[in-house]
């Protein structure tokens, strides 16, 4: 699989906080990775770290390649745009005139496309308006704005639904998706809004203190969390030939554990596994969302 | 750093305190020798052209304190400063871009009150009375201070990243440089003797002159006329009076200052963690 941004062992100390703690992960090309974690868990860390806003304690982290103490890393962040925190746009200038003065800052020859972004974003109709009048999801919309401005591969969103009323919230996930089906962009989404996230990424990271608790993707995080009867035996080999024997789609997760997806009927599966010599220890029925997933992960560790 | 540049001169364009400083040196710079020409006119004083010609010098300083304080400021404050680093600027880029776009400012200040000043002095005063090449070293001297004011307070700017505290910072920076510039001025301008006047038992008043204690000599005087020279609110107090001590060595102070201030500010900036 090809990344866009791996980290290895990354650290931030403030004084003596870790910030962030030999924190690795990986966004694949073409993902929409939500970075999930709870206020002052280390994404927005993470984030001005790999924006090259701030640098890494120890450890690092490639960027399209390239090592983050590569001297032609900025190279790798043309490709990048970002939102850390708040939009960051000039107040007591027009969105136009803000977006003119990134065409500048990355030098483009002219301000081609510009009415393009504009539209894309839904800020083609405020003429001379300033940023500063405007709402705030009209200014994380500018602030994503210029954040397109030089077509990056790769863009970085912090907390970008955070404050927006159930409107912007929709606006700013359907500019995403449509963003990363129409053009490609690779989308690092830090968030602790989780249903929101599920609603559009295809991978996840949690973080916790820190620490990565978990990557997995959306899939398979789907597949953990599809209903299902979670099923303690004394031996999954024969639980194995009774599933098969019933057709059922199955995990096995351990020499006593497995999965169930299927429904049946629990007293039929147990006269057939007494046949196989195999007793039932436990049964339970699981359904879980995204969110009883992050609590059982964090809440985990926590406990750990 | 050209890209940078460019995109800082597109906001300067709409600016306001830019805008507005330049008015407001313009305004001082058409109000002096109007002043000067009315005072000639109702009360017979007799004025030169050159009284007033470099009395901005004394203002400039605080005008870019104001400045460089918001328009640096403003980038921290609205975030925008990220935008730059983001897009892979690199960071002594960014610092030497606003130290170039604050420099020219200063110049442009400096331009925006000599300018109106010749065209409504020459008319009403008369031309200058003083050799051509004071007044143009003179003004080279000022015009590398804007530049070194410039540097310290985009040094600042850049350092420190509250635009509240980095104007108090500049603008308190700015009038303390002219305060202690006073105040070494009236040190060396003591004078070498002073007369001491004494009363007789029937009335009589003698005066007797005595050497001044308070008066500088030898290498105290040497290090107080440098500290006033290296200070930029000495050298402005110095120009605008047209009194340099050491006219040549001003400027390469001046060069001093800008050096360092942007080394220093250059090499924070590349450690500093950005929010």
């Amino acid at each position: 699989m090809e990344y866009v941004l791996q980290t290895n062992g990354l650290t931030k100390k403030y004084r003596h906080f870790k910030a962030l703690n030999q924190l690795t992960m990986n966004v694949p090309k073409g993902a929409i990775y939500g970075f999930v974690g709870r206020n002052g868990a280390g994404k927005t860390t993470l984030i001005r770290l790999i924006c090259g806003l701030q640098f890494p304690t120890s450890g690092g982290y490639t960027l399209y390649g390239r090592k983050d103490t590569d001297k032609d890393i900025s190279k790798s962040r043309r490709r990048v745009g970002a939102v850390v925190e708040t939009p960051s746009i000039y107040l007591d200038m027009t969105a136009q005139d803000n977006l003119k003065h990134q065409y500048r800052i990355l030098g483009l020859p002219s301000y081609a496309g510009m009415e393009d972004i504009l539209k894309l974003v839904g800020l083609a109709d405020t003429g001379d308006k300033r940023a500063g009048n405007f709402s705030l999801g009209m200014r994380q919309r500018l602030g994503i704005a210029i954040a397109l401005v030089g077509s990056p591969d790769f863009l970085v969103l912090d907390e970008p639904v955070n404050g927006l009323d159930p409107q912007g919230i929709i606006e700013i996930r359907e500019l995403i998706l449509k963003l990363n089906r129409e053009r490609q962009i690779t989308f690092l989404v830090s968030s602790h809004i989780l249903d929101e996230l599920s609603r559009m990424a295809t991978h996840y990271g949690f973080i916790d203190r820190g620490q990565m608790v978990k990557e997995v993707s959306a899939a398979d995080l789907e597949k953990s969390c599809r209903k299902c009867i979670h099923l303690e035996v004394t031996d999954t080999g024969a639980l194995a030939r009774v599933l098969d024997g019933m057709d059922a789609e199955y995990t096995i997760l351990s020499d006593r554990e497995a999965d169930v997806y299927a429904k049946i009927g629990v007293s039929r599966l147990t006269l057939a596994l007494a046949e196989e010599n195999c007793d039932v220890i436990s049964l339970r029925e699981r359904d879980e969302s995204l969110e009883s997933y992050y609590v059982s992960l964090i809440g985990g560790q926590k406990n750990d | 750093m050209t890209r940078l540049l460019s995109a800082g001169f597109l906001r300067l364009k709409k600016n306001k305190v830019f805008w507005g400083g330049l008015i407001l040196m313009a305004a001082w710079g058409i109000f002096m020798p109007v002043k000067m020409h009315l005072d000639a006119v109702q009360m017979g004083y007799v004025y030169r052209i050159e009284d007033g010609f470099f009395v901005y010098a004394m203002g400039v300083g605080v005008v870019m304190a104001v400045f460089c304080s918001l328009f640096i400021g403003t980038d921290y404050n609205d975030g925008t400063i990220r935008n730059k680093i983001i897009v892979g600027g690199k960071r002594s880029a960014v610092y030497l871009a606003n130290a170039v776009v604050s420099s020219v400012v200063g110049l442009a200040m400096c331009a925006a009150y000599l300018l109106p000043y010749l065209c409504v002095g020459l008319p009403l005063v008369g031309g200058f009375t003083v050799p051509v090449e004071m007044v143009l070293l003179t003004t080279f001297t000022i015009l590398l201070l804007s530049v070194a004011v410039s540097s310290v307070f985009t040094c600042i700017a850049m350092v420190c990243q509250y635009k509240s505290v980095a104007a108090v910072i500049c603008i308190l920076l700015a009038f303390g440089f002219l305060m202690t510039g006073m105040v070494l001025a009236q040190m060396l301008e003591a004078p070498k003797t002073q007369e001491v006047y004494s009363y007789a038992i029937n009335g009589e008043i003698s005066s007797v002159e005595e050497p001044n204690p308070g008066y500088l000599e030898g290498t105290k005087r040497e290090i107080v006329q440098t500290l006033h020279d290296i200070n930029p609110g000495g050298q402005a107090i110095q120009c605008a009076g047209m009194m340099a001590v050491n006219p040549y060595r001003l400027p390469v102070y001046s060069l001093a200052i800008i050096v360092l201030a942007t080394g220093a500010g250059c090499v924070l900036f590349r450690k500093s963690d950005l929010k």
